[in-house]
């Protein structure tokens, strides 16, 4: 009896600990996003994964008519740099001609959702503040980004007290294995734009390429059946794998998936093999997954575990089939 | 017997002696005054004292009881000569020739000296010797390691053969010969059915790298554009 309601009130002091927790955490994720946004700085940070390590240059600053500027550069080997003026976003690449898109979205290293809409996040995963360390020599508060279910990979980010930037970010597995790292090696936050942003200010972006909606209101003959919760569909459509050297250009039908923070890829086409063994690889914590299943090759790429991948494959189904086929077809895959 | 000997030897260098009665001891010691390779241990467990208690000179010198027996030996050779002089001195101390007393001193001086080189020389091929046989000792080690590493290296691939000769009479026992060179023939094409099998192996594990690969591209590609269909 005593005992009960000593857990009874452990419970609720837990609780009401961890609501305080979430509530904190979410307040320096948002304080990330305006970080993001609103300031001018200038950091370098390193990628660690696959026993590799990746820098980069990152400046940010805002120009003239409050217009967003940033360089993101890589260092080693070939050249690859993002730069962005407002709404206009190039990507220079090694095996590319240099093009331009209009968006939102910066892809880079740093997850595009940390300097969006924070409670995007919500659905699927809680934020947990966790204390303070020391990070890059200053102090940093510990934020967990932790997925709700065992489907995906939790985030751990060390946020600025000073500025709110982040200082270091790490994608762990459930079980605390750790598959990529982002450490910083320099940050600097300056009142004034710096003077390669300001000379980057006056540059012509490569021309902006119109993006077609790709045959996007064609009936797709494929479906996938499961998805962790909070995945939606970003876009879906049928397109060449071009580098595809086997028999040249192969066509796949094409869906992307997205829970906020993590895209997920979904590529189908009828095979000539009836069967091929699941294979994948993994880079850092994006994972690749490719299995041939009753003639159907299913391929999903993104930063989800193995588990997941595999699932996602097992439930595609032709789009109109009865129920009792795709489950004889996950249930086969399963064993 | 030897065993228990030096192991009566390891307990004396321990200050610690390996019978209560005292005698035995002092046997043990002449023993081993006696015996060079007890001396050898008696030296090797010094030094090997020395090395634990990190008390080993800068410039090891592992011969120090032949220099010292060597010193002695001169000495010895000085002293002899010297009673020599003191009795021929005591026989010239008579004559009182000063003459003689010099010639006597250079020819007793010549001896000696001649002794000493003797035994100057001996130190020397000694301590020659010595570093030499223990760069034998290192190298007799050495071949035996390479020996025995060479030994394991040759019984490694003795073990495929044996099996591939086990296989051949096995079939062959139970057909004709003919069938035999047949089944060798038909080894033969196993063997590079297996490689092909290898080789397929091979391209097929690069084209799933490249399937992989080329997924992984598209992927980051399609994350590229696809902010932009909303």
């Amino acid at each position: 009896m005593k005992l009960s309601a000593f857990f009874l009130l452990l419970l609720s002091v837990n609780v009401s600990a961890i609501t305080a927790d979430t509530e904190s955490a979410k307040l320096s994720l948002e304080r990330l996003s305006d970080s993001l946004r609103q300031l001018n700085f200038s950091t370098s940070f390193v990628v660690v994964k696959n026993n590799q390590a990746e820098p980069y240059h990152w400046l940010h600053g805002i120009g003239d008519n409050e217009q967003e500027l940033e360089i993101f550069t890589r260092l080693n080997g070939p050249r690859l740099d993002v730069l962005r003026q407002g709404e206009v976003v190039s990507y220079i690449e090694p095996d590319q001609e240099p093009y331009s898109i209009i968006s939102s979205d910066v892809r880079s290293p740093i997850p595009t959702i940390f300097r969006g809409n924070i409670s995007e996040l919500e659905e699927s995963y809680r934020f947990i503040s966790v204390g303070r360390s020391r990070i890059l020599g200053r102090v940093a508060q510990l934020v967990r980004v932790v997925s709700k279910d065992k489907y995906r990979y939790n985030y751990w980010l060390w946020l600025d007290q000073k500025t709110g930037l982040m200082l270091k970010m790490a994608v762990l597995t459930r079980q605390g294995q750790l598959l990529e790292q982002i450490q910083f090696t320099h940050i600097e936050v300056d009142e004034k734009l710096s003077d390669n942003l300001k000379q980057f200010q006056l540059t012509e972006l490569p021309a902006v390429i119109e993006l077609t909606m790709q045959r996007q209101n064609r009936t797709h003959s494929w479906q996938v059946g499961w998805l962790p919760h909070g995945f939606s569909v970003v876009k879906s459509n049928q397109h060449n794998l071009n580098s595809h050297n086997r028999g040249g250009d192969k066509a796949v039908e094409f869906m992307l998936f997205t829970d906020g923070l993590v895209e997920v890829s979904v590529y189908v086409n009828p095979s000539h093999e009836k069967f091929r063994a699941p294979e994948y690889a993994s880079d850092g914590a994006t994972l690749v997954f490719n299995h041939i299943l009753q003639g159907i090759e299913v391929g999903v790429v993104g930063d989800i575990p193995l588990a997941t991948a595999k699932k996602i494959a097992e439930s595609i189904s032709p789009a109109i089939v009865d129920k009792g086929k795709n489950t004889a077809l996950s249930s086969k895959g399963e064993q | 017997m030897s065993e228990i000997k030096s192991e009566s030897i390891s307990s004396l260098v321990d200050n610690y002696s390996p019978s209560t009665d005292d005698s035995i001891s002092a046997h043990l010691v002449d023993n081993m005054l006696k015996d060079e390779g007890l001396s050898g241990t008696w030296q090797n467990y010094h030094l090997i004292g020395d090395v634990l208690r990190d008390e080993v000179p800068e410039s090891l010198q592992l011969d120090l009881s032949e220099t010292i027996s060597a010193a002695i030996a001169q000495e010895a050779t000085i002293l002899s000569p010297n009673s020599a002089m003191q009795t021929s001195g005591k026989n010239s101390q008579t004559t009182t020739d000063e003459n003689v007393s010099i010639s006597n001193h250079s020819t007793e001086q010549q001896p000696s000296s001649v002794v000493d080189a003797s035994s100057r020389f001996k130190a020397k091929i000694s301590s020659l010797i010595k570093p030499m046989g223990q760069v034998a000792i290192a190298a007799s080690a050495a071949v035996l390691m390479i020996v025995g590493v060479q030994h394991n290296v040759a019984e490694s691939p003795s073990v495929t053969p044996s099996q591939v000769v086990q296989t051949v009479p096995l079939t062959g026992y139970a057909n004709p010969v003919s069938f035999n060179v047949q089944s060798s023939q038909s080894q033969q094409s196993k063997q590079q059915a297996q490689q092909e099998k290898n080789k397929q192996l091979a391209s097929e594990r690069v084209a799933q790298q490249r399937r992989l690969q080329a997924l992984l591209k598209d992927h980051n590609q399609q994350v590229k554009l696809g902010s932009n269909i909303k």
